[in-house]
């Protein structure tokens, strides 16, 4: 699949302090694509050089098979929610909209037009006249997130899209993201690791500026070979004996009293469904033991959790 | 550095820089404050031609005899030789300023471009450092290149600098026209029209000096204060520097634009056009400093 981003041993220092290290990595065509990492692990200032608002300090990023430093030829087809930009306090939300969509290239009764549309997609099209400085930090944050979605960009960066919004609005914005998977790519930077679990199919992991991580979400949460289970009652030594003893088990780990981890050695998803039936006879079938819970794959906040350490700030999730 | 210069964009930057200026407050302050201390200016000066005027019209004297005794006393060895020390300027010019051109209105021009850098510097020194500081730019820069937003913040600034003293111009010479009556109105129009350009070229570099200043900092106070500083400093240091007593450090003076702001009224054509020649390459100069800077640092 062609990389709709690619970045190339980027590093940027802010004098003595190195903020990214050798980062490298693709971002594949009309994914979606999660950017994860505890607080200054990189995250913003990876995007603030892909958008060009910081300059590398080594390395280079291309989008859409251009260098980001000629950011102009990039025009219309790339487009950003940059965290914490202002819009100009006293003006109409809607003229600052058309004034952004005419620098992409649209006359004024197109802009104004697309400017609305874009409004109306995240639901806030009954403020296009009012002031930005009087919207709430919610509000305020779906207009950047509209500026982002003028006009048919190829290539969306958002950074921490669902920050600061309510449940409500924060599903909203998922809904809208999920909507464009395989029509556009979408680069989200986010704390909320259950939202990136759900919505992307690709994940990058940055820990102190380095690049930990970078697969499809199936591989970087086992979700293909790893089977999590949680029984109604504490899982015997017998059951766990038979359990290793199946031909698709390669390990079981016991993770609590009544939860356990079972690692598949299977190559397909037809294997994986003989392995699912398999487990299910042992437990029921011989040990009459019920799972009350079977779930695949690890969650992504434990994945995340191994390679940073414990570092998590979830407190942004929503 | 000019890579990627796109006009359109330029001239989109730009007017919705002004509007929105004009609209959120800035634009406004500034234009009250070039209104102001120009119009302040102009009264201080018109407000004893005035009394004169009065006095002469009680001592029976009709309007051109008034004029004739203002033309006097401004064209007396006292004028000609108090504007010569304050200007530095040499007795042709000040004579040619006094007894060729309006009085009245050469002694307004003078004295606005005292005050000018520093009115200019006012209304000229946030035309990035706010927006980088807080990110609002950032909306901009995936949309065009950062050329044509430097280029278009200096030509919204520039609008708005042509805009107010164009209002001011307007207000002086109606004043002088229509209140006092004193001098023709080919007088006034060409006097206007010299004084207008004197103040315009001199605003330019002041202009571009500023947008240099706004694009080093991320705050629109501390471009203010340097801006001031850069604007005003210049006018403390004419009294130590004072050019009729210190005439081996005049060149100091020229370092700046400061330093040329009397030819632009000069009555020798080759000055002025030397002046305003010097005033367009300050500009250009400051121009591209301040882009370079801008184009290559971080926002």
């Amino acid at each position: 699949m062609a990389a709709s981003m690619s970045i190339q041993g980027l590093g940027k220092d802010f004098g003595r302090f190195t903020a990214l290290q050798d980062v490298s990595f693709e971002v594949p065509e009309g994914a979606i694509f999660g950017l994860l990492g505890p607080n200054g692990a990189g995250k913003t200032t990876l995007f603030s050089i892909a958008a060009g608002f910081l300059s590398a300090s080594r390395g280079r990023v291309e989008v859409l098979g251009t260098d980001v430093r000629e950011i102009s030829a990039l025009r219309g087809r790339y487009s950003m929610l940059p965290q914490d930009a202002a819009f100009q306090g006293g003006i109409p939300v809607i003229e600052q909209l058309v004034m952004f969509a005419r620098l992409n290239g649209f006359s004024y009764d197109e802009a104004e037009a697309k400017a609305i549309e874009a409004l109306e997609l995240v639901g806030l099209g009954d403020v296009a006249r009012r002031n930005a400085r009087a919207l709430s930090h919610g509000m305020m944050k779906r207009v950047a997130l509209c500026q982002a979605f003028l006009g048919s960009p190829e290539l969306m960066l958002l950074d921490e899209p669902t920050a600061g919004l309510d449940p409500e609005n924060a599903r909203g914005i998922r809904e809208l993201v999920r909507g464009m998977r395989g029509q556009r790519t979408v680069v989200i930077s986010s704390h909320n690791l259950r939202e990136i679990q759900e919505l992307c199919d690709h994940a990058a992991i940055l820990h102190e500026g380095k690049l930990e991580a970078c697969a499809s979400m199936d591989e970087l949460t086992s979700s293909g070979t790893l089977v999590r289970i949680t029984l109604g009652e504490p899982l015997t030594d017998a059951a766990a004996a038979d359990l290793q003893a199946l031909p698709q088990v390669a390990s079981l780990e016991r993770t609590g009293p009544m939860d356990f981890n079972l690692q598949l050695d299977i190559e397909s998803g037809d294997q994986k469904d003989e392995a699912l039936k398999s487990i299910n006879k042992c437990l029921i079938g011989t040990h009459d033991l019920v799972p009350r819970s079977l779930n695949e794959g690890a969650s992504l906040e434990r994945r995340f959790l191994e390679i940073t350490g414990g570092l998590y700030d979830g407190s942004s999730s929503s | 550095m000019v890579s990627g210069l796109h006009l359109r964009h330029i001239r989109l930057v730009g007017s919705y820089w002004m509007r929105f200026s004009l609209r959120t407050g800035g634009g406004l302050m500034a234009i009250f404050l070039v209104l102001f201390s120009g119009l302040m200016v102009a009264h201080l000066f018109i407000t004893p031609v005035e009394g004169l005027i009065d006095r002469a019209s009680m001592d029976g004297h009709t309007q051109g005899e008034a004029a004739d005794d203002i033309a006097r006393v401004a064209e007396s060895e006292a004028i000609v030789n108090a504007v010569k020390w304050i200007t530095g300027q040499d007795q042709a010019e000040v004579e040619y300023l006094l007894r060729e051109q309006p009085a009245l209105l050469s002694v307004i021009w003078l004295m606005l471009l005292l005050l000018f850098p520093f009115v200019t510097s006012i209304g000229s020194f946030n035309q990035t450092a706010g927006d980088i500081g807080n990110r609002g730019l950032r909306y901009l820069l995936l949309r065009t290149e950062r050329s044509n937003i430097y280029l278009g913040r200096t030509l919204g600034t520039l609008y708005f600098s042509t805009a107010s003293l164009i209002l001011l111009m307007i207000l002086v010479l109606l004043y002088v026209g229509l209140k006092l009556n004193l001098y023709s109105f080919g007088a006034l129009m060409g006097s206007g029209v010299q004084g207008f350009l004197a103040l315009l070229f001199l605003s330019l570099p002041y202009i571009t000096l500023c947008g240099w200043v706004s694009s080093l900092f991320d705050s629109a106070f501390a471009s203010l204060a340097i801006c001031l500083g850069l604007g005003g400093a210049p006018i403390i240091a004419i009294s130590a520097i004072d050019a009729n007593t210190h005439a081996d450090l005049e060149w100091l003076e020229r370092l700046l634009p400061w330093g040329w702001k009397y030819e632009l009224l000069s009555g020798d054509i080759g000055t002025r056009l030397t002046a305003y020649a010097v005033m367009l390459g300050f500009t250009l100069l400051f121009l591209l400093l301040g882009m370079r800077h801008f184009n290559r640092r971080d926002l």
